[in-house]
């Protein structure tokens, strides 16, 4: 009972706060300098043919009546068109987000499956050298851009090496399964085309692991601080006083209360990776989300501009919403506390 | 004979093979995004080069250049008074779908790009009263006036499958929603797949009406939006063939040392710095004339140089580029003298305080930057206050659109889209283009618009030759622009890949924009 009103209380804010956000981002969007009809049809395009795709567009309404039209195409599955691609932007949107979504899936599995070990490590074996190469290494992943790892990456692995591939989802030759998720790593799975699979994730691991390391190397100062803060308290100490081995004490008394921190920056860096994927999706030519949204905005798409922000906003919402709900179920405390 | 047997199935395997290589590959190239295929809606190089390969127009430019020549048209007869323009359809040339081409797919797709009112379709607009079928092999133009840039505007005019499109309509949309994915073209390339912002994947038509070489692609993949890195990583690893001309000069450069080719295209256009007439101090010929003298050529000649061999500009004697009509040798070339910029700056009606100028690039676009810098210093040498800003290409296109808002200098390049040099100036230069990124110098002159006007309704051509090059004469007077080069482009790429179209483009290329992508024209290894 107390879970579902907290649900349901996350929920209410969540829906709030991306309405809040749909009226920011149109009016942002409307601010930004720069005739959108007139980007679209290009300069040749008479002053007639301007206003009449303006008209087409609503852009010569009042901004309230374009919102009517904004939310009406949203509830109805229309995006509207994108005057960049000429296409629909529900189609975009279809075809770019799996794309981003499975590089940030990746990325992610790599920040917590290396980053946390890492961190643990390190505060297990405080100033010890494990702790200074993992500090080392986490430094350079926080200080360095993503774009710069994807550059260095591509020099050391594609240019100098030639071992992987370093642009676009699949080689040229390879056709992807046909569409389930739109992740062309699952679909493939499940189509049972496995040469596919391993095409696939031949080209993932050079953008996921740019995309990662800034991420990864926060999560392991982070899970380092937090174990090296829960190293310090009695019940360890009590802990290891019964006899506990080792590995017992790390995993069962020390990592739980250790990760509540962690979980919540892990989730926000999960989320911020779909809007900051765009260098390295530039990079690597990967045809996702974030390099359109960038495209959009310099080419004042409003209805891309709209729909890529909304979806960065929703995506980021809600997995906010699930990392509170883990960490809730982690720390009765914060779950008792929120419903007082 | 079991030894005779096994030579037989040798030599057999050994020509299988030997075919095999005698086909053609993969042509992979990227372009800056986004590839638009369709022909009623392209406007942009990428489109271009779709356009080139995927349709046909009634006429073409012929390689090397020169006045068109038909390619669906065989031929066509003009009326004494230059208004009715009759078009004799080459038959039996058959669209990739397998439907005969016919004077019905002609009024169609005029009546299509007129009806959708985008891309290519000004170049028509007003000037045509009505096409009519003659018959199914005859196609009939009507023109309220004689129009002399008709014949090259009709390059850009590509003939649809007009039976196609009608099955696929949907909502009356002339079709459009189907050649999002699909192409309904006669071209020698059927576009197989299409994402107009990652790329467009084209497959060969071995049936093309016009030919085409074993060792042409199989298949063509254009990219979009590659990064250099990307660009440079590919070439190195025989994973990409042809470069965008955007590529920076050093990764060229590098490319080129590592053993591959540059190729080198002038094309019809230029590089400007195009001049806010109307706000001062520039609104005063002298001031404009004073910078034009400032400007160090040399220095902005050396910019250009990729290798020692090729250089990405040519100096530019005015708005009309070596090799189009109306170039005139007889034009002086401007060059770098301080003391006649200091001459003419003593002329012009403004001084000191009032010498304030703001030279912008497009940030989109880094290497304009240094030009930029090389005009600051020398007009900062003669006594000018001058600095450099960048603006996004989305501001600067909205800034363009009113005088006051028009930057006092920016720097744009300008390509003509037809191989007429109306296709370049009149955009540029006549009073009612006035407000676009084209035409940032809002030139508001009676003399040069009657010289633009005359130029398009003067059928004899020796004459036009003599209005576009007095008209070159008069812009370069009245100097509402800076003239940085010729529009020169270098394209990186792999030694294997032949294309004469582009290594060769005096003698084999087209002044036409992005023609010079005719793919049926390379060979490609497999």
């Amino acid at each position: 009972m107390n879970i579902k009103f907290y649900l349901l209380q996350r929920f209410y804010s969540a829906i709030i706060v991306l309405i809040g956000v749909s009226i920011l981002i149109f009016i942002i969007a409307r601010i930004i300098p720069g005739d959108p009809a007139r980007m679209a049809l290009g300069p040749t395009a008479t002053q007639e043919m301007v206003e009449k795709y303006r008209d087409k567009l609503h852009l010569n309404d009042p901004i309230h009546v374009q919102y009517w039209f904004f939310i009406k195409g949203i509830s109805e599955g229309d995006l509207g068109e994108s005057v960049y691609t000429k296409r629909n932007v529900t189609t975009d949107v279809s075809k770019y987000f799996p794309a981003t979504l499975e590089l940030i899936i990746f990325a992610s599995l790599i920040m917590v499956c290396v980053g946390v070990p890492l961190g643990i490590l390190a505060g297990r074996f405080k100033d010890k050298p494990i702790d200074n190469i993992s500090r080392l290494i986490s430094l350079l992943g926080v200080v360095t851009p993503s774009f710069v790892w994807a550059v260095f990456l591509m020099i050391i692995f594609a240019f100098y090496l030639d071992i992987l591939p370093v642009a676009g989802r699949l080689s040229q030759d390879t056709i992807a399964p046909d569409k389930i998720t739109g992740l062309i790593i699952i679909d493939s799975i499940i189509r049972g085309q496995f040469n596919v699979t391993v095409d696939a994730l031949k080209h993932i691991i050079l953008p996921a692991l740019a995309l990662s390391l800034s991420a990864l190397g926060q999560a392991s100062r982070l899970t380092r601080s937090n174990i090296t803060e829960v190293y310090d308290k009695q019940y360890i100490e009590m802990a290891r006083a019964y006899g506990y081995n080792e590995f017992k004490i790390a995993t069962k008394y020390a990592l739980k209360p250790a990760m509540i921190p962690t979980l919540t920056i892990l989730g926000l860096d999960f989320a911020a990776m779909l809007g900051n994927a765009f260098l390295v999706e530039f990079v690597f030519a990967w045809p996702g989300i974030a390099k359109y949204g960038v495209q959009a905005i310099l080419y004042k798409d409003l209805n891309a501009i709209t729909a890529t922000t909304m979806i960065i906003a929703t995506f980021f919402v809600f997995t906010n919403l699930i990392v509170d709900l883990i960490v809730a179920y982690l720390n009765p405390k914060i779950r008792l506390s929120g419903i007082q | 004979m079991r030894i005779f047997k096994k030579n037989i199935l040798a030599f057999l395997v050994t020509s299988l093979l030997s075919l095999s290589l005698m086909a053609g590959g993969t042509l992979r190239l990227d372009e800056v995004a986004i590839g638009e295929a369709d022909p009623a809606k392209a406007t942009d190089f990428a489109d271009g080069i779709i356009m080139e390969n995927v349709y046909d127009a009634l006429v073409t430019e012929p390689q090397g250049g020169g006045p068109v020549i038909g390619k669906l048209a065989k031929d066509w007869e003009v009326s004494n008074n230059g208004t009715t323009i009759t078009f004799h359809l080459n038959e039996n040339v058959k669209f990739s779908s397998g439907n005969n081409m016919t004077a019905d797919d002609v009024v169609y797709s005029y009546e299509r790009l007129m009806n959708l009112k985008l891309g290519w379709s000004y170049l028509f607009d007003g000037w045509v009263k009505g096409i009519k079928k003659i018959d199914s092999n005859k196609v009939q133009f009507d023109l309220n006036e004689p129009y002399a840039p008709f014949m090259s505007s009709l390059v850009r005019f590509y003939i649809v499958d007009s039976k196609t499109l009608k099955a696929n309509e949907k909502d009356s949309d002339w079709g459009q929603d189907y050649l999002l994915a699909n192409s309904a073209g006669t071209g020698a390339y059927a576009i197989t797949a299409h994402d107009p912002n990652v790329e467009t994947r084209m497959a060969k038509n071995n049936n093309y009406f016009l030919g085409i070489s074993d060792m042409a692609p199989n298949e063509v993949i254009l990219k979009y939006n590659l990064d250099a890195p990307t660009v440079r990583t590919l070439i190195s690893n025989d994973e990409h063939d042809i470069s965008s001309n955007w590529l920076p000069t050093d990764v060229k450069a590098a490319i080129a040392d590592s053993g591959d080719k540059l190729a080198k295209v002038v094309s019809a256009g230029g590089w400007y710095f195009k001049i806010n007439t109307t706000r001062a101090p520039l609104d005063d010929v002298n001031c404009r004339k004073a910078l034009a003298y400032a400007l160090d050529y040399d220095s902005l000649v050396g910019t250009f140089q990729v290798t020692d061999e090729i250089a990405a500009g040519q100096k530019a004697r005015g708005p009309i580029p070596q090799g189009m009509i109306g170039y005139s040798e007889n034009v002086p070339l401007v060059e770098y003298n301080l003391d006649k910029a200091r001459d003419h700056l003593g002329k012009c009606k403004y001084s000191g305080g009032d010498l304030k100028v703001t030279i912008n690039w497009i940030a989109e676009v880094p290497f304009e930057e240094s030009w930029a810098l090389i005009l600051q210093q020398g007009a900062m040498a003669i006594g000018y206050d001058a600095t450099v800003e960048t603006l996004p290409w989305a501001v600067f296109s909205e800034n363009v659109t009113k005088p006051e808002t028009t930057p006092n200098l920016s720097i744009v390049a300008v390509q003509a889209q037809t191989p007429d040099p109306d296709g370049l100036i009149y955009n540029m230069y006549h009073s009612a283009a006035a407000g676009t990124w084209q035409s940032a110098e809002w030139v508001q002159d009676d003399k040069i618009d009657a010289m633009l006007n005359a130029g398009r309704t003067t059928i004899d051509g020796q004459e036009r030759v003599a209005i576009y090059e007095n008209f070159q004469q008069a812009i370069v007077d009245m100097q509402p622009d800076l003239f940085i080069s010729d529009l020169v482009t270098v394209y990186a790429m792999r030694d294997e890949i032949k294309a004469p179209t582009l290594e060769n483009s005096a003698e084999y290329g087209f002044s036409t924009m992005a023609q010079n992508f005719s793919f049926r024209l390379m060979e490609v290894p497999n």
